[in-house]
């Protein structure tokens, strides 16, 4: 009888913790003094994991908007599609990773100003197809539910027909197209090419670049969140006293272009206000 | 070939069958022996990789893996072999089927290891991997306790033997156990919320298998609980025994060996289904393979977590299959 005793113990032990763990949640960042930010931890040079640590150029942003605003940041790593189902949902503050503003997406969620002019291309091997006219009849990748995925669907009149394969991340994408899986990777320019810098010997380039798919990128945040005005605020005075600079040139190694949103104020956005795209 | 021509007067022995020659020839020692030289022979003799054209090498290979298995069956089958024998032939097996693959696959040998087996990429990394197993084991040992709950609960529910309670109690199995996890804690993490309920990742991901594998552990209970017989309850319940007691003192202590092997089968399960809960943002071991896969961009640490989750799994098996015969014994 006394190890039925025990056992009722645990159990109780167990159902207690698991309530314990459910209340966890912090209700709202503008009372708390933390931030609960969602991302795909996967996504160098934006945000990616290292040393148990995240790090990348969004994350020194978000990093000096909290210690200037005096917040703390919590991380929680998610496949793309889910961070942004994550932050109309309310289960974190701020969905962050290489997020490009778009019409449908506005709708749903307050993007903050921009802080980076971001393109796409398609990333090839150095011996693979050397033109948009040779896509037809052979295998792509891209991100599940990313706009690079929905560039691979429209194009489909255009060069197709050719396969489409979505990935839960583009990592994988970018090692099967080394393999020899896939014949070309639809992925942000700067993320290819911060790839390629790393991994000299992959056999992988970027040149086929899509003018007519371009955004700027921002941090999304709950619609209505006051939070965004109080991140624009400090972004902007980012953009002004150089900060944003030295972050670009950390990750990229160059200046940002004289006219790009790095540097520059545009904006700001009012709720139910069009976001201006290129 | 038949002996029955060595029936002798007696009849009983008419049907009796003993091994025919050629049987008792390819068992003799001395026969094993200058079989097994002649195959070491053949396999000096195989030719190399480029050696020689396709077609003679794969005959030539093709015959040589026939040869090595039948002669290796012959010793495995014999029950007069001492073990010892059998184990030695079963490792000279394995390896030579290693080698064989390793020397005539045309595999990239450096190159896999380079890529999976890159040990040095790992230096420094492997507290992160534990990190994320002990949120694994998080996962998985409350939701072990709340699978064995609800389990055991619905499992007595049902020995009411209410039509209204079976109805819906097998609504709730067959509706759990067709569903996949992952649909489950997304629903629970991300469509909630508009129902002004909020989970966390963790939480999530508790519930998601506790009602999940609960339905699985609710099949075994009832297996286990139906393996009494009928006449051991109704003996007691003549004897004065109530419900509660007969449940507790005469059904549940029977029932519980029977129940231990497909239970830990499902508890196995589920602490490897506790990977999926890096959908719901949960930072599980699994998870954390794969943050370090990108940022090293090598699929090494992935075969660490694998490494990682058998090192766990295989001692709680073995474990939980001593703790069975000990309740078994008792």
């Amino acid at each position: 009888m006394k190890k039925r005793g025990i056992l009722l113990l645990v159990l109780l032990i167990a159902v207690s913790l698991t309530v314990y763990a459910g209340g966890q949640k912090d209700d709202g960042a503008e009372k708390a003094k933390k931030i609960v930010v969602g991302v795909n931890s996967e996504n160098p040079p934006w945000i990616f994991a290292q040393d148990g640590k995240m790090t990348g150029f969004e994350s020194d942003l978000l990093e000096e908007f909290a210690k200037r605003a005096g917040y703390e940041i919590e991380y929680k790593g998610a496949p793309f599609s889910t961070v942004l189902t994550g932050v109309q949902s309310g289960q974190w503050d701020i969905a962050m990773s290489s997020i490009w503003i778009k019409e449908e997406r506005a709708a749903v969620m307050d993007f903050a100003d921009p802080y980076y002019d971001s393109g796409i291309g398609l990333m090839t091997r150095a011996d693979g197809i050397r033109s948009f006219e040779e896509m037809e009849g052979k295998t792509f990748g891209s991100d599940t539910g990313s706009l690079n995925e929905a560039w691979l669907l429209e194009a489909q009149d255009q060069y197709g027909p050719y396969n489409i394969k979505s990935y839960d991340y583009w990592v994988d994408a970018a090692l099967d197209l080394e393999a020899g899986r896939i014949d070309g990777v639809v992925v942000d320019d700067p993320i290819a090419l911060y790839y390629i810098k790393n991994h000299p010997d992959s056999g992988l380039v970027m040149d086929l670049y899509i003018p007519t798919f371009k955004a700027g990128q921002a941090l999304a945040f709950q619609k209505g969140s006051p939070l965004r005005d109080e991140f624009n605020k400090y972004q902007n005075e980012m953009k002004k006293d150089g900060t944003m600079a030295e972050i670009h040139k950390k990750w990229f190694g160059v200046d940002p272009p004289a006219d790009s949103s790095t540097i520059n104020v545009i904006g700001p956005y009012m709720p139910n206000e069009k976001p201006a795209i290129k | 070939m038949n002996s029955t021509h060595e029936i002798t007067g007696d009849q009983t022995h008419r049907f009796v069958r003993t091994h025919p020659m050629w049987f008792k020839v390819i068992r003799r020692p001395a026969f094993v022996w200058a079989t097994f030289v002649l195959l070491v022979l053949y396999a000096i003799l195989l030719p190399g990789r480029e050696a020689a054209a396709p077609a003679v090498m794969i005959v030539s290979i093709s015959l040589f893996l026939l040869l090595i298995l039948t002669w290796s069956a012959n010793v495995l089958a014999d029950r007069n072999q001492s073990e010892a024998v059998k184990m030695i032939v079963a490792l000279l097996l394995i390896g030579v089927l290693g080698w064989l693959f390793y020397n005539y696959s045309g595999a990239q040998w450096d190159k896999v290891a380079d890529f999976f087996f890159n040990w040095e990429k790992l230096e420094g990394s492997w507290w992160i991997l534990f990190r994320g197993l002990g949120v694994t084991l998080l996962l998985a040992a409350i939701s072990a306790a709340g699978t064995v709950l609800i389990g055991l609960v619905v499992a007595i529910l049902r020995q009411f033997k209410s039509d209204t309670l079976n109805f819906f109690l097998k609504i709730y199995i067959d509706v759990f156990r067709s569903v996949p996890m992952i649909v489950v804690m997304v629903v629970l993490f991300f469509a909630l919320p508009y129902a002004g309920i909020s989970f966390g990742s963790i939480l999530s991901t508790i519930v998601a298998l506790s009602i999940g594998y609960g339905a699985y552990a609710a099949e075994s209970f009832r297996a286990g609980i139906e393996s009494v017989h009928s006449g051991q309850i109704e003996a007691a319940r003549s004897l004065g025994l109530s419900r509660w007691q007969t449940i507790r003192m005469i059904v549940l202590p029977q029932a519980i060996p029977v129940v231990i092997p497909p239970l830990t089968g499902n508890l196995v399960a589920m602490l490897k289904e506790t990977a999926v809960a890096s959908v719901v943002a949960a930072p599980e071991l699994l998870k954390r393979a794969r943050e370090l896969y990108t940022s090293k961009t090598n699929p090494t640490p992935l075969i660490a977590a694998a490494i990682i989750y058998l090192i766990v799994l295989v001692p709680l098996v073995r474990i939980v299959n001593m703790l069975e015969k000990r309740v078994k014994l008792k």
